[in-house]
């Protein structure tokens, strides 16, 4: 268990592949994954998706080497019908891509918080899990900013960037 | 297994079986390849036996679909296909493309049901002709489907957005290795009218000329639903007659006599470096070019045979200051149209967008921002 000074308090929560490169893009990759000592969880499909950024490549395959991130992948029949279910289910009103949808049932089945910068990804996890937590990168920094990670001054410019990649 | 399940299951082998099809394996070859018991296999082919996700995309992989394809319960584009596979059985590399085109085509279908714009102009039957003059019916036709498109005499260098807009034609450019002489291929299906593929390992004037081609099956041949255009089947009464269209309808005769009249006048010979102008003009190839004046009787079969086999066409195009542009996009300009539309509904996702337009996903969101303003939400969700 990780002290209460993480960024999820020691929870842990599944995290989409555009957190992942924007976060990357702002050269921020490090202190996001420091914030959060082996809370982040990202599922297989994920690192594929999230290969490069604006800043060139991305090795999460490192961070995964090195305990830093948990890396996780859809299976047993309760993930798979979950996962199945948001790639072909129409419901949502939006077409949502693999890595979406199996952060989803990642998340919904292990009992997971969510992070993901897809509005539609979060609004279901909010309604299917609804105590869980449930943030974008936004609220990510915001919370960074909160909780004393990181000084005003540099969160305001983390924001501002997440306008820019 | 659960109801869900089970319809799943059966779903998925019907399409482990169309894909194996498609490539001419057997179930002994997949299940040896892939390393599993050939009753195992064919039990998932049967739809009796549900399959981890794991092993579905090592299916995807070894048979270069998206896993859209195995779950999908109806496809959009069928029997075109299954023509155009057969035509091509054995050849792996060609039935990769043909594969690669098929998951456009449906691709596309899919945007078209998201974006909510399906446009299908009413298809006339195909055209009456006598397979003993082709010629004729060849030039009649082009001059008939000149003026029904309002194209008058002009070089049609935009023919791919003319028939894209005029004809709803769906028009995709891979490359297709250059030894099996194919040079375009053409599939008609009603749900999804006509799609055409043009060969990218030719050069540009080459794929114009390939692109009129596929358009003449496209109006003389649609219940054949599927054809492959080759050098082996370039004898045929349909390539022929394709042909002929072609020739006709990229390079109209009056318009060949005028440009001729102006530039050679009074001269009697014709050399290399009119005929890359005049190809240049039509935006044909050096070859389409020599072929269409020879058969027009401006060029005399000596002169024909000896331009034919000249090696320094591209050096002297090149000193003209004539260059091939460096590539074109492989989606018709609707996909891209529709790509963003739907984007810019809320109906996809930006992941989703990057997988439509094969970018990465920096890239697509990139283009996101531009599009949308941001892909940020500036929703604070820091209460956690």
């Amino acid at each position: 268990m990780t002290s209460a000074s993480t960024i999820f308090n020691g929870k842990l929560v599944t995290v989409d592949a555009m957190i992942i490169i924007k976060f990357h893009a702002l050269l921020a990759l490090d202190k996001f994954i420091d914030w959060a000592k082996r809370e982040i969880v990202v599922e297989k499909r994920i690192k594929s998706e999230a290969k490069y950024s604006k800043a060139g490549q991305i090795d999460l395959a490192s961070y995964i080497e090195n305990n830093l991130i948990i890396e996780e992948e859809i299976e047993g029949k309760e993930q798979e019908n979950l996962f199945y279910h948001y790639l072909t289910n129409k419901s949502l009103g939006v077409i949502i891509y693999e890595g979406e949808a199996a952060c989803l049932a990642l998340a919904i089945s292990k009992g997971y918080g969510l992070a993901c910068d897809e509005k539609v990804v979060r609004d279901e996890f909010k309604r299917k899990c609804p105590g869980q937590i449930c943030t974008n990168s936004w609220g990510i920094v915001s919370k960074a900013r909160k909780i004393g990670l990181i000084g005003t001054k540099a969160a305001e410019g983390l924001l501002e960037g997440l306008h820019q990649v | 297994m659960s109801e869900e399940m089970n319809s799943r299951s059966i779903v998925i082998g019907e399409r482990l079986k169309k894909a194996r099809e498609a490539l001419g394996y057997t179930q002994e070859k997949v299940a040896e390849k892939l390393n599993i018991g050939r009753p195992r296999y064919s039990d998932i082919e049967n739809g009796k036996r549900d399959i981890p996700l794991k092993e579905l995309y090592s299916f995807c992989e070894f048979f270069g679909r998206p896993l859209e394809y195995f779950l999908k319960e109806k496809l959009a584009v069928d029997s075109g296909f299954k023509v155009l596979f057969r035509k091509t059985e054995g050849d792996q590399e060609v039935a990769k493309v043909i594969t690669e085109f098929e998951t456009l085509c449906e691709k596309m279908y899919t945007l078209e049901e998201i974006a909510d714009i399906k446009i299908r102009p009413s298809i006339s039957k195909d055209y009456a002709y006598e397979k003993d003059r082709l010629l004729f019916w060849g030039k009649f036709y082009a001059k008939q489907e000149r003026q029904r498109l309002n194209l008058g005499q002009a070089s049609i260098r935009n023919l791919d957005q003319i028939l894209e807009e005029k004809c709803a034609l769906k028009i995709f450019y891979l490359p297709i290795p250059a030894e099996r002489g194919i040079f375009g291929m053409f599939t008609y299906d009603e749900e999804m009218g006509g799609c055409v593929l043009i060969n990218t390992n030719a050069n540009f004037g080459k794929q114009l000329f390939s692109l009129a081609h596929e358009y003449a099956h496209f109006i003389f041949h649609k219940e054949r639903l599927g054809i492959v255009s080759s050098e082996k089947e370039k004898d045929t009464s349909d390539e022929s007659l394709a042909d002929n269209f072609a020739g006709d309808f990229l390079m109209p005769e009056e318009s060949v006599n005028d440009i001729f009249n102006i530039r050679i006048k009074n001269r009697k010979d014709l050399t290399a470096e009119d005929t890359i102008y005049f190809a240049e003009y039509f935006g044909v190839s050096f070859q389409a070019m020599v072929y269409r004046l020879n058969n027009l009787k401006l060029l005399s079969n000596d002169m024909k045979e000896k331009l034919i086999s000249e090696t320094w066409v591209n050096t002297v195009r090149r000193s003209m200051g004539i260059s091939e542009p460096e590539s074109r996009p492989k989606f018709p300009s609707l996909y891209f149209h529709l790509c963003l539309k739907a984007y810019q509904q809320n109906k996809i996702t930006t992941s989703k967008l990057a997988e439509f337009l094969e970018l990465p996903l920096y890239q697509a969101m990139e283009l996101g921002r531009k599009i949308k303003r941001s892909v940020q939400d500036d929703e604070c969700l820091d209460n956690f």
